[in-house]
């Protein structure tokens, strides 16, 4: 780039529950300034006023610039983590790995924790893992894969969207990682965590589907989980089902036209069936008609890119409690500055 | 000169792009199958023949045409027919597992050396196999936080890119009169708007697979 100057700038006010932002700026950035407008206006000691991020200082670190007594004195420390992260979310952005003690098993998995920083109920999504010196044994059917926040106890635990039946987790440590974004294009093949038969069937995806009424899908379910009279043979004439509802408040919950009564119950995969598939939908189009019935747009299905090049402000960290990060705590209002140098040299 | 040469260089930027958008929209809106029968105990485990025939029998039974042209035999020592066949586009890092298949069979066996493609590796039964280093992969994506990697496994016709009007590639050169009083700078890069989309989700898989060791 041959221009320098800001390029960029916005305001933000965190939720009642404050979380990490994500910040797009398509043509990146060199220099980032974050102003927390509410805190600057008072007085309360350890809240942060502005922070500071340039191309060079380390990830989901930066500046911080508080309030070190009850007053509108100012000092500076720099974050060591829940700073500023500088993403392009073409690749799946993940968080800092974070030890996980123990896993309790049964249909709501529960990850026994140290720390829960970045995680809200309802809203983030982990992804488990087991790297060296963990214990958890091998073939466990939650590493590696995403999973909703369905509830969480600060500092204590952390409980998993509900699976249709108990996968039977072992016992071992391993590690979780917060999941900031999705895969690049939408509409996304997505898991299954369980299915209600019924005249309709109710689908339960273990992160938020993101479907739209209208959708067709399809089923890739193995054998060893149950119901695979939903998945396309030449028989069923390569079924496929219409999503007929979207759960307002349970965004993993989806329900499509097929009538699932005498068919064969669900089973989330267990360890001991490992090595084995696991069960999926995939979008493959819209129905039309019902699309429209439901003012719902015909063209929900097209695959659209939804990479961005943007910077993920974080919430602070253990290092600068009562801080915060530049996300903010909650309700307060945040202003934003993006910055691009005509030249930039590291020495 | 040094114009021709950066033109040459965005060439292969532009098109790997184009390459990387329909990989990266392959990957996350296709339905996806693990494989299960490799012997390394993780899951998805290592391609196995039983997960290629599995594959395959799958777009057979979907009416997926095949791509490629069968091979017939000829008189040539170490040579072998190769039948017409599904592509699979996959990792380089997974030659090693492609190579035990039993029956794969390597391009430098085919009959004639003209029918073999560039970047193709090899063929087992009614999978011809392209190997490239931007393959698709997920880090500590498996039950033993190895590296999964995707194979897309496409019949003719299954997925496609919309050309839009107005929208195709372009180089961009603007001379350094324009970078101000001082022309010390010039502009180079190139553009360009893709649309992905896949035709027949019946006719297209993505086989999941970690390696063997």
């Amino acid at each position: 780039m041959s221009f320098g100057g800001i390029i960029s700038q916005g305001k933000f006010t965190q939720a009642s529950t404050a979380v990490a932002k994500f910040v797009a700026i398509p043509s990146g950035v060199d220099r980032m300034e974050v102003i927390n407008y509410t805190a600057s206006d008072g007085s309360t000691s350890g809240a942060g006023t502005s922070y500071l991020w340039q191309r060079g200082m380390a990830t989901d670190g930066g500046l911080i610039y508080y309030h070190p007594a009850g007053d509108q004195t100012l000092a500076v420390d720099a974050m060591s983590s829940g700073g500023f992260t500088l993403v392009d979310s073409e690749s799946v952005v993940v968080g800092a790995g974070v030890n996980v003690n123990s896993i309790t098993s049964g249909t709501s998995v529960v990850l026994n924790v140290s720390s829960t920083v970045g995680i809200v109920d309802g809203v983030s999504v982990v992804r488990v893992l087991k790297p060296s010196g963990k214990t958890l044994a091998d073939g466990e059917p939650i590493i590696g894969q995403d999973f909703l926040v369905a509830s969480s106890v600060a500092n204590t635990s952390i409980t998993l969207v509900a699976l249709a039946t108990d996968p039977a987790i072992g016992a071992g440590t391993a590690q979780y990682k917060i999941v900031y974004t999705d895969t690049a294009f939408y509409p996304r093949s997505r898991v299954i965590a369980d299915i209600t038969a019924g005249t309709t069937t109710a689908v339960y995806t273990t992160v938020p589907h993101g479907l739209t009424v209208g959708q067709e899908i399809r089923f890739s379910i193995p054998s060893t989980s149950g119901m695979v009279q939903l998945n396309p043979t030449t028989e069923n004439l390569y079924l496929s089902a219409t999503v007929i509802s979207i759960d307002s408040t349970d965004l993993t919950l989806f329900t499509v036209d097929i009538d699932s009564s005498s068919f064969t119950a669900f089973s989330y995969p267990t360890s001991a069936q490992d090595p084995f598939s696991f069960p999926r939908i995939t979008p493959i189009g819209e129905n039309t008609a019902t699309a429209i019935s439901n003012n719902v747009g015909i063209s929900k299905d097209a695959k659209v890119n939804t990479a961005q090049l943007g910077m993920i402000l974080g919430l602070g960290s253990d290092a600068t409690a009562g801080k915060k990060g530049p996300a903010g705590a909650a309700n307060n209002v945040m202003y934003w500055s993006a910055w691009k140098a005509a030249n930039v040299t590291q020495e | 000169m040094v114009l021709n040469a950066f033109a040459l260089r965005f060439g292969v930027s532009l098109r790997q792009t184009e390459d990387q958008l329909v990989r990266d929209m392959l990957a996350t809106t296709l339905s996806s199958v693990d494989c299960t029968d490799g012997i390394n105990g993780d899951m998805p485990t290592e391609i196995s023949i039983g997960d290629v025939s599995d594959a395959i029998s799958t777009l057979v039974n979907n009416n997926a045409w095949t791509i490629e042209s069968r091979i017939t035999g000829e008189n040539k020592f170490g040579t072998a027919p190769v039948r017409d066949a599904y592509i699979g586009i996959v990792n380089s890092n997974v030659i090693k597992d492609l190579e035990n298949l039993p029956e794969f069979n390597p391009k430098w066996n085919y009959p004639r050396d003209n029918d073999a493609h560039p970047s193709e590796w090899g063929a087992v039964r009614n999978l011809r196999v392209f190997v490239t280093s931007i393959g698709y992969s997920m880090a500590q994506a498996s039950a033993l936080n190895a590296t999964v990697y995707k194979m897309f496994i496409a019949g003719l016709e299954a997925a496609g890119i919309v050309k839009q009007a107005g929208a195709t590639a372009q180089f961009l050169y603007r001379p350094r009169e324009f970078s101000g009083a001082l022309m010390q700078s010039v502009t180079l890069g190139w553009k360009m708007a893709s649309a992905q989309v896949v035709l027949d989700d019946l006719w297209v898989i993505a086989l999941n697979m970690t390696k063997k060791a």
